[in-house]
């Protein structure tokens, strides 16, 4: 994509159409580098649009972090990234001390606010790894861009938090509370690419064996991303929804909480004990919020059926909490539970 | 049991006194019960004689195999002097080198220990043991007292009426009528069969034009009769998978596309400008898969 078409798109009279055909190009982009995760590409490309945060989890060098790069670079934006150590503490978030040269104490601003607000895209790498008093500050930096230090509030309003867990090793980890991973939008597996091309690619193919050059062999700042708030919000009018469809969307959220009430059965599973808590309200609105940006990438103002199951699994699953007797099986349960909903909950 | 044995234990070692020389002979056994192979265990005698008498530690068991169930290691001997008397303290290391479960009786050996003055020579016996191998506690099957289970006890009869039992037995018929019925009778063909259903349901509405919100529930209930065929939700972007389970509607592919085509302008396109689904053709839709129903698809 040249320079001179995305100065057209800048402005605000930019139209979605343009706005569309620049999201499709940055994505095709990451595509360049990361291969075999096209599912995943296009949710983190509605995370984007939608304004919202992303939990990635999934087996160890499936590519979570190049993903995030790659976004991070086509992007554009002040990127920073952080890693979720046991002893991180909030502070090393927010600033650090050090003796200068002249042998004097002195504080600099920390990965969060070195870049003020160009901010854009902050990667919290193993974020399980970090204490409950971390999680507690970066609650506070998903829900409202902004965090106070230095006695003032200090405001990101392009920021976007992306952060990812393995799911492998669960020794010396902090699992996140119910609040924080609700103000995720989506939380996406990143699974090992099927296609045996793909893995042969990977395999095979030098270009893969260096991410470095990887990342940086990609056209940076695709789409201009001090735009984007106002952007979503725009593609959020335009993408209408019916009674009809705001109802469905209802009853599957509804049907997070009470399953058995839409006639949802799963093996060896007591349905009435099942589900301690659902989607909250907050989830409802992520779920509608994520279903109009897919229902915008596919060129249709209005919103079906189809634009909310793209969504679903995604926005949804990691909102629902099971009975601590069916925790242990949280993965298989959740995921049939989600299958299920699709299944029997009745459109229109 | 156990304090029973180490009494008479420490009453046979006093017994074995020889003639005033020994002034004090103090035997700690073992635990009398819960070895295993390979276990080790320590014997602990103390003897105090009288000067100048002394103990001859030629008499002690030498290192070795001892019996076919023990062996022993040298014995550690700690003597000391004072007040007229000479002190031995002797410490005998055993192992358990054998076991049979037909012998868990094993003989701790008696040790007869000498002594003399240079010209008189006496001995005092140290008494033998039985150690149970096995079991952590001594057994005794005769003192099960308070763990004797308590035999079962029969439920108390309840007391019903005939009538009751009449009445109980009326629910129960008509419950297990009413899910034959369910499962095998005319309620089955129904469940079975939405499209029958709902072609009856139509024929009995009259031939239109109907109002919106009536027109609204009929296509609900088409939707749902496609539902209840396909075991799921139907969804638009789903019919090749309801096509590839229920083959024999594919015969209708277009006519039931174009249903759900109109469905969803009507329910999810609010302002979409295509027409309503004719009732007539809706009607036409529903008694062909009505038709495929009865065929037995």
């Amino acid at each position: 994509m040249s320079s001179a078409t995305r100065q057209r798109l800048s402005g605000s009279d930019s139209s979605l159409d343009a706005w569309r055909e620049h999201a499709l190009a940055f994505e095709t982009e990451i595509k360049r580098a990361v291969i075999g995760q096209e599912r995943a590409i296009r949710l983190l490309l509605i995370t984007l649009f939608a304004r919202g945060h992303a939990l990635l989890e999934g087996d160890v060098g499936v590519g979570k972090t190049t993903l995030l790069r790659a976004l991070a670079r086509v992007l554009g934006g002040d990127y920073e990234r952080i890693e979720g150590t046991v002893d991180l503490m909030p502070n090393d978030l927010v600033y650090h001390t050090y003796i200068d040269q002249q042998g004097r104490p002195a504080v600099e601003p920390g990965p969060l606010l070195k870049h003020g607000e160009r901010l854009a895209t902050f990667f919290f790498n193993e974020v399980n790894r970090a204490r409950p008093q971390v999680h507690s500050l970066l609650l506070r930096v998903m829900a409202e861009r902004s965090v106070n230090a230095f006695n003032r509030d200090h405001r990101f309003p392009h920021l976007q938090v992306f952060a990812d867990r393995n799911r492998v090793e669960r020794e010396e980890t902090f699992e996140l509370p119910a609040a924080a991973r609700d103000r995720f939008l989506m939380e996406l597996n990143i699974a090992l690419p099927a296609a045996r091309e793909s893995q042969r690619q990977l395999l095979a193919d030098t270009r893969f064996f260096d991410v470095d050059r990887l990342i940086e062999g990609l056209e940076p700042g695709i789409l201009p991303f001090e735009e984007l708030n106002a952007v979503a919000a725009r593609i959020q009018q335009s993408v209408g929804s019916s009674p009809a469809i705001e109802d469905y969307a209802l009853d599957l959220c509804a049907a997070t909480r009470d399953p058995a009430a839409f006639g949802i059965v799963l093996d060896g599973v007591d349905m009435q004990r099942l589900v301690l808590s659902g989607v909250s309200p907050r989830g409802m609105a992520m779920l509608m919020r994520a279903a109009r940006v897919a229902a915008w990438l596919d060129a249709r103002e209005v919103l079906l059926p189809e634009d909310l199951h793209a969504v679903l699994h995604e926005t949804i699953a990691h909102r629902v909490f099971l009975s601590p007797v069916y925790e242990l099986q949280r993965s298989a349960l959740v995921g049939a539970l989600m299958r299920q909903l699709v299944e029997r909950v009745p459109a229109p | 049991m156990l304090v029973f044995l180490l009494l008479a234990w420490a009453l046979v070692a006093q017994a074995a006194d020889d003639g005033g020389t020994v002034a004090e002979l103090r035997d700690t056994p073992p635990r009398l019960y819960g070895w295993h192979l390979g276990d080790r265990f320590e014997r602990e005698v103390v003897l105090e004689l009288h000067a100048p008498y002394r103990l001859d530690q030629a008499s002690l068991p030498a290192a070795g195999r001892l019996t076919h169930w023990l062996e022993i290691a040298a014995p550690r001997i700690e003597a000391s002097e004072g007040a007229g008397r000479r002190r031995y303290r002797i410490t005998l290391s055993y192992q358990l080198m054998n076991i049979s479960p037909e012998y868990p009786d094993i003989a701790l050996p008696e040790i007869l220990l000498r002594f003399d003055d240079g010209r008189d020579q006496r001995q005092v016996l140290v008494p033998g043991a039985r150690l149970r191998v096995g079991a952590l506690t001594d057994f005794d099957p005769a003192d099960l007292g308070p763990l004797t289970l308590r035999p079962a006890q029969a439920p108390p009869q309840l007391a019903l009426p005939g009538t009751r039992l009449a009445l109980a037995g009326g629910v129960l018929t008509v419950a297990l009528g009413g899910l034959a019925w369910l499962r095998w009778g005319v309620g089955a063909g129904k469940r079975r069969r939405p499209f029958v259903a709902l072609e009856r349901q139509l024929a009995a509405r009259q031939a239109g034009p109907w109002a919106t919100a009536e027109y609204l529930e009929i296509l609900r209930a088409v939707h749902r009769a496609f539902d209840a065929t396909a075991g799921h939700t139907v969804f638009e972007v789903t019919l090749e998978r309801f096509f590839s389970e229920h083959g024999a509607y594919a015969a209708l592919e277009r006519e039931i596309h174009a249903f759900f085509r109109h469905s969803a302008a009507q329910f999810f396109r609010a302002g979409d400008a295509s027409p309503a689904y004719p009732p007539a053709e809706l009607r036409r839709l529903v008694a062909a898969c009505a038709r495929l129903e009865r065929a037995g698809a």
